[in-house]
């Protein structure tokens, strides 16, 4: 079983697509040595409880219970990892709760223990930490609220109009980044958090179908997403900066970057993936196949990379999944049975 | 101190108990999960109301739901009858087409696995009936047509939220209503007999939402089938419910139902450019709808998607024509309380102040008496508003289960002098009739409030 992973993810590897300005092939990526294993922040769904574990990288059998998260039967927590690694911040939907969409309390762990510190936030929302920490951003009841990462205060809420399905995707400073979906495809609204008020300061159409995977470089500065069009229906992954100076902010940089041949739109995914160094590439697979391998997040140096792995009968038919992680040597890990990644954890 | 003051300090000291009295031993009963208000149906709090959780194995449940997907409940009931099925593309109502019973397993599954009393309820006993939050009641989680608006239940309202075959009949109605409704997209020939073609029914039953759309980005696109006691998250909720339809839950090591074949559609095939899942198509149409409301052509027509390969009709269902029967039972009314002598209440003042008065329900005959309030003095205040008796005939429940209404006085803001009234509890019987009984009841507010039963002061 070891070995076929290892055979599906090097092949798999070999499909990400480096980006424009990428110098890394994936297929032939060397590693740096050195250093210990870092640890994998998983999560393990139960019926009304959900487990954060943390495992040793190159031994997951070691693994140390983190929080034991309550909630409501039927629905996992939604996890989100500090930049600095050392608090994860979870919504759960709480345990006397029933609604996704109003009724999820947000969790922080770190160092100091688990204590909740939000509640009535949207589950489905978006769950995002600020660059330095201090903040996370979620949604509650529709809005974009900003609260202080430490005791869930609120220091700003931003209320988009009606018929348009905001989703937070990244927060820089006082900058906080939504997608917008609605009739028109997707707008991305940049919000500034000033005088204890979030304020739209700018937006800009993105695309006229809908977008996912966002992802925020490292260094904070640029984002890249999966995006469906829908006028051509290519399937694109786009980078762009999130410098707020430029006056044509949004447009100037948002030709696509990478595209799935048009013939193959629909039978084709892609997703953005940042490495550590700042470089990104597309991890791209076509929905035929058999066997599907997600790059997930790599770890802080650059030398592990956590996949989710799925194997299926056919299209649209993925049977089981599984989380893995490629090490240094090559080695590829598989997490527990059932274990869903949440971040790489340096706390 | 004159008369008057130390009349009026009494009954102030009265008022305050009683109110105490009233918050105490009428808040007890509800649960923690009940919400406070309903602001997305009637504003008020939800209404207090009594169901009984019957067995784990949900057998009976399961009947009910069978039961109403034929529409063999409450076939010549109004409000909770099974409109005909529009079958085809032409919508034709047909009176001998039938929800499949697996969807409606399902749902009821999905909804609140199969629960009408709160999760904290033993089975076999009566307690708070299962709301959400967001003010759904019992085994459907029926929201539709309930108004919170603090009063008294209607017929409707009660039954839906006490008695569990109403509530499934409340919510397969609601199911045929999506599916018959011009606006929601078809699936193949829109054949009822094929649980694929629920599909845009299934999404319109949960919400016609972006949400419940397969190529939503908060979607999983790489979601494995869901299995019954998987979390939810990334899934639309018509492929929760097709897919519990496909791979039941299991109650202690034994599936519920039979398993049922269902083949999905393939949405990564169909939301490709101007495709039929492409969201783009169905956020194009959400905005006709909210420009055009009721507007020609259909703003969800280019929707329509083909059945999927593979999909085969379900085996029509033979229900025993005694089935009915041991589901609704035949009840039975006596009604019991101290003092309750011809028709009339002699209740003690003390008993009405602490709360402790009560008028027990019994059900003398077999399955479910279902009774509500119907009309009582503003003075006059109730632990719930209405409830179900058991009687005999549920295997799960070996003997009757009475229900208690009780009652206290909310005396206040009422001035002073005598006051007489009346409760009216109404009971809604299988047949669709109802029937009341009234019972007399009058406050003396003289300074030290008196209470006195049937014997009107002056």
């Amino acid at each position: 079983m070891a070995l076929a992973l290892l055979l599906l993810i090097g092949v798999l590897l070999g499909l990400l697509t480096p980006g424009q300005h990428t110098t890394i092939e994936f297929g032939s990526v060397s590693f740096l040595h050195g250093g210990g294993a870092p640890r994998v922040l998983a999560s393990e769904y139960h019926d009304t409880f959900t487990t954060l574990w943390l495992l040793d990288a190159d031994d997951p059998q070691q693994r140390t219970r983190l929080a034991r998260l309550p909630h409501a039967v039927g629905w996992d927590i939604e996890a989100s990892v500090s930049a600095d690694q050392r608090a994860v911040a979870a919504l759960a939907l709480s345990p006397s709760g029933w609604d996704p969409d109003t009724d999820a309390v947000l969790w922080r762990i770190d160092a100091s223990g688990i204590r909740e510190v939000a509640a009535d936030l949207d589950l489905r929302g978006g769950l995002i930490w600020s660059d330095d920490g201090d903040r996370v951003v979620v949604r509650r009841r529709g809005a974009i609220t900003v609260l202080d990462a430490q005791d869930g205060s609120p220091l700003g809420t931003w209320r988009a109009a009606a018929q348009m399905s905001p989703h937070t995707v990244a927060m820089r400073g006082d900058t906080v980044w939504a997608t917008l979906l609605g009739a028109n495809g997707t707008v991305l609204a940049e919000l500034q958090l000033r005088e204890g008020a979030l304020r739209e300061t700018r937006r800009t159409q993105i695309s006229d179908g809908w977008t996912r995977d966002w992802a925020l470089a490292p260094d904070t500065r640029s984002i890249a997403w999966t995006e469906q069009g829908a006028g051509s229906g290519e399937l694109s992954v786009r980078v762009a900066p999130l410098a707020s100076d430029e006056s044509d902010w949004g447009q100037a940089h948002l030709s696509a970057n990478w595209s799935a041949p048009p013939v193959e739109r629909y039978e084709r995914s892609a997703m953005p993936i940042w490495q550590p160094s700042g470089e990104w590439a597309v991890g791209s697979w076509d929905r035929r196949s058999r066997e599907v391998a997600l790059p997930l997040a790599w770890d802080a140096a650059g030398r592990w990379l956590a996949l989710r792995v799925m194997i299926g009968l056919g299209p649209g038919s993925i049977e089981s999944e599984q989380l893995v992680w490629r090490g240094p040597e090559g080695d590829v890990i598989s997490a527990p049975e059932a274990f869903r990644f949440v971040g790489w954890w340096s706390g | 101190m004159s008369l008057r003051v130390l009349r009026g300090l009494l009954a102030a000291a009265l008022a305050l108990s009683i109110g105490f009295a009233i918050g105490h031993s009428l808040g007890a009963v509800r649960t923690e999960a009940a919400p406070s208000s309903c602001p997305g149906s009637g504003g008020g709090p939800p209404f207090s109301l009594q169901s009984v959780e019957l067995d784990r194995s949900r057998q009976t449940y399961l009947d009910a739901l069978r039961l109403a997907g034929s529409n063999q409940l409450f076939p010549a009931d109004e409000d909770f009858e099974l409109p005909p099925l529009a079958v085809g593309l032409e919508r034709t109502p047909s009176p001998t087409a039938v929800i499949p019973p697996q969807v409606l397993y399902a749902i009821s599954w999905i909804e609140s696995k199969i629960n009408q009393a709160h999760i904290d309820i033993a089975y076999g006993a009566l307690g708070p009936t299962l709301i959400s939050p967001d003010c759904g009641y019992g085994i459907m989680q029926v929201t539709s047509s309930i108004v919170n608006d603090g009063g008294l239940p209607s017929r409707y309202e009660a039954l839906v939220g006490t008695h569990f075959a109403y509530n499934i009949a409340a919510g397969a109605r609601i199911l045929a209503e999506k599916w018959n409704h011009s606006l929601f997209p078809t699936v193949g020939d829109h054949d009822p007999m094929l649980v694929e073609s629920w599909y845009y029914a299934l999404w319109a039953y949960n919400g016609w939402a972006g949400i419940n759309h397969p190529a939503h980005p908060s979607n999983d696109p790489f979601r494995s089938p869901y299995q019954c006691g998987q979390a939810r998250n990334g899934y639309p909720y018509q492929e929760l419910v097709l897919r519990c339809i496909a791979d039941p839950p299991r109650v202690d090591g034994r599936s519920l139902w039979d398993p049922l074949p269902v083949v999905l559609p393939d949405w990564t095939a169909l939301s490709g450019s101007g495709q039929p899942l492409d969201l783009d198509v169905f956020f194009s149409g959400l905005d006709t709808f909210y420009v055009h409301p009721g507007g020609y052509p259909p703003p969800f027509a280019e929707m329509n998607i083909p059945l999927p390969s593979g999909a085969q009709p379900v085996a029509p269902v033979d229900t025993p024509s005694s089935l009915r029967q041991q589901v609704l039972g035949d009840p039975v009314e006596r009604l019991e309380a101290e003092g309750l002598e011809a028709g009339e209440l002699n209740l003690t003042s003390s008993q009405l102040a602490s709360g402790q008065a009560a008028v027990e329900i019994h059900n003398d005959g077999t399955g479910l008496l279902a009774w509500r309030v119907q009309d009582a003095p503003s003075w006059l205040g109730f632990d719930i508003q209405a409830g179900v008796a058991v009687g005999a005939g549920y295997a799960s429940i070996d003997r009757p289960l009475p229900s208690e209404l009780r009652i206290a006085a909310a005396a206040g803001g009422v001035p002073e002098g005598s006051h007489r009234g009346r409760i009216t509890i109404a009971l809604d019987w299988p047949d669709g009739t109802t029937t009341t009984s009234v019972i007399p009841i009058s406050l003396d507010k003289r300074g030290a409030a008196f209470y006195e039963a049937g014997k009107p002061q002056s």
